[in-house]
């Protein structure tokens, strides 16, 4: 693992970034991490625009659902109506647990639903878990092929 | 003085019946009649003595006097109308006799007779006058044709004259009749008319009435179901938007305990971790709002449902709580029912956990039962477990109701609340017996005619 692994959080709220930020911080695996304030945020960063000109494409996209302006299920769908960006996995993060929610999320192809549990450990390990899945048992398809 | 009189055969009331009302008209025109009578007797008698087909008239008056009282105290407009119409027959008969039969002027007179009846009597008197006055007309007519010496013989009057009355009277009363017959038809079908338009017109108030009630059970049952969502909207806005601030601060006060490790003492890390209890409870209590609010709210299809094989499934899903339990759950016989079949499983789940839940048994047991009650299904779920104080039978459905302290029994309450929703969601009624220390049995019911 030479390169830090790219992690893009699209979150508004600043609790959650911070939380997020420290459990990826405990976490083993060297990354960087990305945040988008919001959906148009994060589509800008994702499509490379305005002052996101330069910004990497990112390995993982960690999706809140309710933000304002864009949805994250809009901007979920954005992601995978893209040639480029569709084949990134997209881990939905939010507290809702409403079917619904879960179903759509789904529907629009997110790789997995996680809900935020109200324990720091708790959350701890959920993070660890999902570095565990993605960045060591999941292959990734290589960055270069796709560009 | 006309007034004075009649107000004491027929009193003046002033909403009176039109039949009063047509009675105190009679009742003028037989005075009048009577007053002309005595008048004319003074003047046949005293003055022109030589006239003495006038004598017989003066005589009306005591009959008209008869039929005054008769209406006191009949109070029948059509006894004295019959009355009157006779009279007035019986006068004009030996006069017309007496004048010229078949020729004379009286018989034309007498065509009032059945007018008089007819406005008067109504119209069974005035047909009953008219056929009366044929009659006659038709006995001048005999009486003419076999005299020995006919009016027409003893006169001037020519033949066509002859013809040309004949004829006249019958026209006339031909002409009466249909005129009285028209008349009522008309007046008849103007009444079936008017009841037909009344009758429509109450109809279309009947149906004015049950569009407008329909109308407003259409706005209630609107409205009902606008709440009904606005509830649940606001059920999962409060639940989802709770949460958050909720899990800031559970998750902080954590990341404080482990961050600040050496600073802080004993007490603090108690403090810590009764406000992450508390954080965690009622995050399950918002959790459990939105699944009690949720409950039978999804538009399942209702089906035919083999209750064994829902029982089955449960057992196999709560294998490891019975492992770990040492408990069994036992049933024979299962019906096959219609009901919601995901709902009714979240019924028996509800049930069968808290029995299990709420049992210090060495082997914990549930027993289910079922039972056909006419137009009901009844289940019944037993448990060897602690038991309930029957004093709280009701309170026990409430929500977040719970009857133990939370060291001793987890849980927020929630279960028998839905399950209480649920069995309402199938019609049926949810109650149970329990003895302290012995067990509980919980029925529920299931409607058999769900559609």
């Amino acid at each position: 693992m030479g390169l830090p692994v790219e992690i893009l959080l699209v979150e508004d709220n600043e609790g959650d970034i911070l939380l997020t930020k420290k459990a990826f911080k405990r976490g083993k695996i060297m990354n960087q991490l990305h945040v988008a304030r919001d959906g148009e945020q994060a589509l800008e960063f994702l499509f490379k625009r305005g002052k996101h000109v330069d910004a990497p494409t990112p390995d993982l996209i960690l999706l809140d659902l309710n933000m304002p302006k864009l949805s994250g299920q809009e901007v979920l769908k954005r992601i995978k109506e893209d040639e480029d960006l569709k084949s990134i996995p997209v881990i939905i993060l939010t507290t809702s647990t409403a079917d619904e929610d879960i179903l759509k999320s789904y529907q629009l192809q997110a790789s997995s639903y996680i809900r935020k549990p109200v324990d720091f450990k708790q959350f701890g390990e959920v993070i660890q878990k999902l570095q565990d899945y993605w960045f060591t048992i999941v292959k990734f398809p290589n960055k270069e092929e796709l560009d | 003085m006309i007034n004075k009189v009649v107000s004491y055969f027929v009193p003046e009331i002033p909403d009176a019946p039109e039949d009063e009302k047509k009675g105190r008209i009679v009742f003028s025109l037989i005075f009048i009649v009577t007053l002309i009578a005595i008048f004319l007797w003074f003047v046949t008698h005293f003055f022109l003595s030589e006239f003495d087909n006038g004598i017989s008239y003066p005589l009306i008056i005591l009959p008209c006097i008869g039929l005054l009282f008769l209406y006191k105290y009949t109070r029948s407009l059509e006894w004295v109308a019959t009355g009157l119409v006779t009279l007035c027959f019986v006068m004009l008969i030996p006069v017309t006799h007496n004048s010229g039969g078949i020729f004379s002027d009286d018989l034309l007179w007498m065509i009032i007779a059945p007018f008089l009846a007819f406005l008067i009597g109504g119209k069974r008197i005035g047909l009953i006058s008219s056929v009366f006055y044929l009659g006659v007309i038709g006995y001048f007519y005999y009486l003419e044709k076999n005299a020995v010496v006919t009016y027409f013989e003893q006169s001037n009057i020519s033949n066509a004259d002859f013809y040309f009355s004949s004829i006249f009277f019958l026209v006339t009363s031909l002409l009466l009749i249909l005129w009285i017959y028209e008349t009522e038809k008309s007046r008849y079908s103007k009444k079936i008319n008017e009841n037909r338009k009344l009758l429509e017109q109450q109809k279309e108030k009947l149906e004015e009435e049950v569009a407008k009630r329909t109308q407003s059970l259409k706005v209630s049952n609107e409205s009902l179901q606008r709440s009904n969502k606005d509830l649940e909207q606001f059920a999962y806005i409060a639940s989802h938007d709770l949460q958050e601030p909720l899990r800031m601060v559970g998750n902080f006060v954590q990341l404080l305990e482990s961050e600040y490790q050496e600073e802080l003492d004993e007490d603090a890390k108690t403090y810590i971790n009764f406000a992450v209890d508390g954080v965690n409870r009622m995050s399950n209590l918002i959790d459990d709002l939105l699944n009690y609010s949720r409950a039978g709210r999804k538009n399942l299809p209702l089906e035919e449902c083999n209750v064994a094989a829902v029982l089955d499934k449960k057992k196999e899903d709560l294998n490891l709580v019975l492992k770990q339990k040492k408990g069994q759950i036992i049933y024979n016989k299962m019906p096959t029912i219609l009901c919601y079949e995901n709902y009714l499983s979240i019924i028996f789940n509800n049930l069968i956990t808290n029995g299990l839940k709420y049992n210090q048994s060495e082997i914990p047991t549930i027993e289910i039962g079922y039972k056909d009650e006419g137009e009901y299904h009844v289940f019944s779920v037993k448990d060897n477990g602690i038991g309930i104080n029957m004093e709280y039978k009701n309170q026990i459905f409430e929500i977040f109701k719970r009857l133990h302290r939370k060291e001793e029994y987890s849980g927020t309450g929630i279960g028998l609340a839905i399950v209480q929703k649920l069995v309402y969601y199938h019609k049926g009624e949810v109650w149970l017996d329990s003895e302290e220390g012995k067990g509980t049995t919980f029925f529920f019911s299931v409607f058999k005619g769900l559609k």
